[in-house]
């Protein structure tokens, strides 16, 4: 077998599969995007706009731009926090002693947890008369005790971020202990036994050869974040006011509670348009060295 | 007296290296357990609601009497949690046993071949998965009653495949690209094909990233909400419908979503043991390599 | 002419006993259901949230079966996603789903994808003024009915008795009142005097307290020319009488900002709120096993007027109606007239004998004032009547759901962060404004 027909026999399932189940049904909910359909108007396709949609989210929709920047704020502390946190997590818990491989067990539990069984869950913990975790934070930090964590604009975001760090740095952490693990043994030891420090190992051996793996999760846990769409719908429902508002809350309440469905496809397709372009241009940066 | 000095003072040294690192585990213990009760202790909360009667769901008191009503009530006639349970193992190990294969083998293509315009084919690929999922729902629910199909767990392993392959791609192939490739080139000059050499030499290699890419979709598929609400009726409703059935129009039964919570965490439970003999695998072949 | 006759069921088991059933005649038939079963053998498949009351309808879904030869399949679907559900079924034209049950302001959006079942009502003699007026127009968008009330909501206040005792008061009958019992009940025991729900929450919860209040100040939400009305003078003042428990007064427990729905009766169910404002379905869950309290102290009235004679409270309905996509629309029809009889639902609410099919919801006004009914459930359904003869339902209006959002999000802000009504309701009324202009009703 030549390369070529190896190349294209191992890709094919994946392309059939993704052909079907993913190229097809974006192609046609592009398309509706480019229409209006109000369902409260007609159960069927409206006028073709072209890129009305577009242009009426771009200059007349000042909401949008808000949840534009409710969607960043939460992506960056929730991507750089989840990141360098389970990171941390992987080098403390790499180890093969009893407490570090049953400790690495029983977190993956609470990536285990559906996100929506998360956000249902901390709602409870967080509950202002019956939550046992804002009892205890209420405890540990008076200044907390009037403060309603999901109702006070500035703790309601900094819950959403904190609860989504929960539920996905253990898993991140396992990629880092996969990740660590496959990494030649013989360039740390002999870094150890020139007397190299810790701190030196880390930034100047370890880190330069996770550099792959640090690449991929930045780009699947950026794409997690800006998809977080369960939590927000469980915790906060976007408030107070419209402080949590994401944009995968805005078009879904578009989409499925204000039946305008052409619009919110353009929502939808102008994130995953930036996005696409964002996610290229950090390909570049990051994985130009590599290779 | 110099040449004595020298040793000493690398005694003294490692002593002190001794001591600090001493001082560092305990840091470091201190901090896994630190760790652990903060994530442990609300998971323990939730399971412990589970076993609660009604009326201690809501007490902030650590001590209650356990009952096992809830768990009665939630495999009864109202939740099903037995039919969803089953119809979310079908569905899930359905999905897998394509999904990691099928990502294998192009997380191999995408690393080793080249092609015109590099990583965009991957990472566009990886980038479908921000278009949200109210937004092809539509499209493949009209498919699926096309095809006659909806309500059955064959529509839901499809859409799952969509989600999780783009992912477990991407996890794959990071594992991939960080092996050297001499160590495939040194198979196939033994007279291996390039296959060969992909499943011998690269897979137990990769293991670690496949392991933990089966985790993600399982963990994606198991929870899946959205599309099985849409696309099942009554026949293939899965473990996460089951859940939110639980909030109802007089508010939410907590002990019920704790029990169906807990049964959604089971399954992990029993296979992350087997993910970590994976894991500690990897460290060895690590080591030995 | 169903709706005059006295309980059918004893009539029903003899029927069936002598096997007589399937062959009676028009007048024999119980429920109103057309005689010679025209549609033995069809399946009517039917798309409702799991409750009480449609468990205990599933369980008498054979009794149906032998009257008329129609297999009826429910379908449950969690509460919270069942407009998602008939959204996207609406969406691909799909006929799986005869009947569709939802919370009527969604109603007018739904219009389209829905059977005007006018005709039908006159056909079959169906008596609307068995109704509460509100119940009726909650099932009506633009003079065309669409559904038929089958589980419908009353606005009640409940108290506790012992602690209103305590404090020397009587439960309020006007919001002023309530105010004042609140503060006197806080200072004398301690416990918060009402629990409110300022929060965001599923199908707008804070805005049925909010209409209340807008209601009996006499302020619009949009004026006779559908123009935007809401922060006129009336509108800021009814807005602040609303935030004043927790802003003004302090009486509100101080969850409240967080509260939806749920969280403002489990407040009072565990007794740390003494009262609450909700829907009876609020009772219960306040005497039931999730709650610290014993039935003998909750008490509960029909939710305080503001002393004018303007109509306070709101009613709010979910509806069953046929889907126009429907595969056996006539089908569905004999069996939304079973699901909708009052005898039904007279036999449901009486029946006590399993807690998971103990239901207090009635609809008919004959049910709503059933001694029977109200025997078996401590009167809740007459107090309940007593509010809906007055009640109002939410604005229906194709753009409601959007236009909530928009208020929603303005309270739970205003609650959240204090700030001038006035420019909040101001720039929530631009908002609206551009909604409504971008979508004519």
């Amino acid at each position: 077998m030549n390369d070529t027909a190896l190349k294209w026999g191992l890709l094919a399932p994946a392309i059939l599969i993704s052909a079907v189940m993913l190229f097809y049904p974006i192609a046609q909910s592009f398309w509706y995007s480019l229409h209006d359909w109000n369902l409260t108007q007609s159960p069927d396709l409206g006028a073709f706009l072209g890129f009305g949609n577009y242009v009426r989210l771009l200059t007349d929709d000042p909401e949008f731009w808000d949840s534009v920047w409710v969607s960043t704020v939460f992506a960056f502390f929730s991507v750089t926090i989840t990141i360098s946190l389970s990171l941390a997590m992987a080098l403390l818990l790499q180890g093969s002693s009893p407490l570090e491989v049953n400790v690495r067990t029983l977190l993956v539990l609470a990536f285990a947890m559906s996100p929506a069984l998360v956000g249902i869950s901390w709602r409870f913990l967080l509950s202002p008369e019956f939550g046992a975790a804002d009892a205890v934070i209420k405890w540990l930090i008076p200044g907390m005790r009037d403060v309603p964590i999901l109702a006070d604009t500035r703790t309601a975001m900094a819950a959403l971020v904190l609860v989504d760090v929960w539920h996905w740095s253990p898993y991140f952490m396992l990629t880092f202990v996969g990740a660590l693990a496959s990494l030649p043994q013989e360039t740390i030891e002999a870094a150890q036994v020139d007397g190299a420090g810790r701190t030196r190992i880390f930034f100047g051996i370890m880190l330069p050869q996770l550099r792959s793996v640090l690449t991929v999760t930045i780009l699947l846990k950026t794409i997690f974040s800006v998809k977080m769409l369960e939590q927000v719908i469980t915790m906060t429902k976007g408030g107070p006011g419209t402080s949590t508002s994401t944009v995968p809350y805005m078009v879904y309440e578009t989409a499925f509670r204000w039946y305008d469905f052409g619009y919110a496809a353009a929502m939808a397709y102008f994130l995953a348009f930036v996005m696409l372009i964002l996610a290229m241009i950090y390909a570049r940066l990051t994985m130009e060295g590599v290779k | 007296m110099t040449e004595m000095a020298i040793p000493l003072a690398a005694d003294r040294k490692r002593i002190r290296r001794r001591r600090r690192g001493t001082a560092l585990k305990t840091v470091r213990v201190v901090a896994i357990l630190a760790l652990s009760l903060l994530w442990l202790a609300p998971i323990a909360w939730i399971i412990a609601t589970a076993f609660k009667s009604p009326v201690d769901v809501l007490s902030l008191d650590i001590f209650f009497t356990p009952t096992l009503e809830n768990f009665r009530r939630a495999f009864g006639p109202n939740y099903m949690l037995g039919d969803r349970l089953w119809n979310s193992t079908i569905v899930t190990v359905g999905t897998l046993i394509v999904a990691i294969p099928v990502s294998t083998a192009a997380a191999y293509a995408f690393s080793r071949f080249r092609f015109p315009g590099g990583a965009i084919w991957p990472l566009g690929l990886l980038a479908t998965q921000f278009v949200p999922a109210v937004m092809v729902i539509i499209p493949l629910f009209i498919l699926f009653r096309t095809v006659g199909i909806l309500d059955t767990p064959l529509a839901l392993i499809g859409v799952n495949l969509s989600i999780v392959i783009p992912y477990a791609i991407w996890m794959i192939k990071g594992f991939i690209d960080a092996l050297p490739l001499d160590m495939e080139e040194a198979a196939m000059t033994d007279g291996s094909s390039r296959f060969r050499a992909m499943i011998d030499v690269v897979v137990p290699v990769a293991m670690p990233g496949i392991v933990t890419a089966t985790i993600f979709c399982f963990v994606v598929t198991w929870n899946e909400f959205f599309f099985a609400l849409i696309l099942t009726q009554n026949e293939s409703v899965t473990l996460p419908v089951s859940l939110m059935s639980a909030r109802t129009d007089r508010g939410d039964a907590w002990e019920i979503m704790a029990v169906i919570g807990l049964t959604i965490m089971v399954p992990m439970m029993l296979i992350s043991r087997l993910v970590q003999r994976h894991f500690l695998k990897g460290l060895t072949t690590g080591a030995v390599r | 002419m169903i709706f005059s006759m006295s309980r059918r069921s004893a009539t029903l088991g003899l029927l069936l006993a002598t096997g007589l059933a399937g062959g009676a005649l028009a007048q024999d038939m119980p429920y109103g259901l057309k005689p010679g079963k025209p549609y033995d053998g069809t399946t009517v498949t039917i798309m409702l949230p799991n409750a009480g009351q449609y468990r205990a309808q599933a369980k008498r879904l054979d009794e149906l079966k032998e009257l008329t030869g129609i297999t009826a399949v429910h379908d449950y679907v969690p509460y919270g996603q069942l407009l998602d559900k008939i959204t996207a079924e609406a969406m691909a034209g799909s006929d799986t789903y005869d009947l569709v049950t939802w919370q009527d302001t969604w109603g007018p959006s739904l219009s389209g994808y829905l059977e005007p079942l006018g005709d039908r009502i006159a056909e079959d003699d169906i008596d609307l003024m068995s109704y509460p007026e509100v119940f009726v127009e909650s099932a009506t968008y633009k003079d065309a009915i669409i559904g038929l009330p089958v589980r419908a909501q009353a606005q009640l206040l409940f108290y506790r008795k012992d602690l209103l005792e305590q404090a020397g008061v009587e439960p309020p009958t006007t919001m002023d009142e309530m105010v004042e019992v609140a503060k006197a009940v806080q200072e004398e025991t301690g416990v918060s005097g009402i629990a409110m729900d300022y929060g965001k929450g599923n199908g707008f919860q804070n805005l049925f307290s909010w209409m209340n209040f807008m209601h009996g100040y006499d302020a619009e939400l949009l004026d006779a020319d559908g123009k935007v009305a809401f922060n006129s003078e009336a509108g800021v003042a009814a807005t602040t009488a609303y935030l004043a428990p927790l802003l003004e007064h302090q009486v509100a427990a101080p969850g409240s900002i967080q509260f939806v729905e749920g969280d403002k009766v489990q407040s009072m169910a565990q007794g740390n709120s003494a009262m609450v404002m909700v829907w009876w379905w609020g009772y219960p869950v306040l005497t039931g096993e999730r709650s610290t309290l014993k039935p003998e102290q909750v008490g509960f009235v029909a939710v305080p007027g503001f002393g004018n004679d303007t109509k306070s409270g709101i009613g709010q309905s979910m509806p069953f109606g046929i889907m126009k996509t429907a595969k056996n629309a006539d089908a569905a029809w004999e069996v939304l007239k079973w699901m909708a009889n009052a005898d039904l639902e007279q036999d449901i609410a009486t029946d006590k004998t399993d807690p998971d099919t103990n239901e207090i919801i009635v609809v008919h006004r004959s049910s709503l004032q059933d001694p029977a009914v109200n025997a078996a459930n401590n009167g809740v359904e007459e107090v309940g009547y007593e509010a809906l003869e007055v009640s109002q339902t939410m604005p229906m209006l194709k753009t409601w759901p959007q236009v909530a959002s928009v208020l929603e999000a303005t309270i739970s802000d205003l609650a959240a962060n204090g700030g001038d009504v006035k420019t909040a309701l101001d720039e929530a009324a631009a908002q609206v404004e551009r909604i409504v202009e971008r979508n004519p009703e």
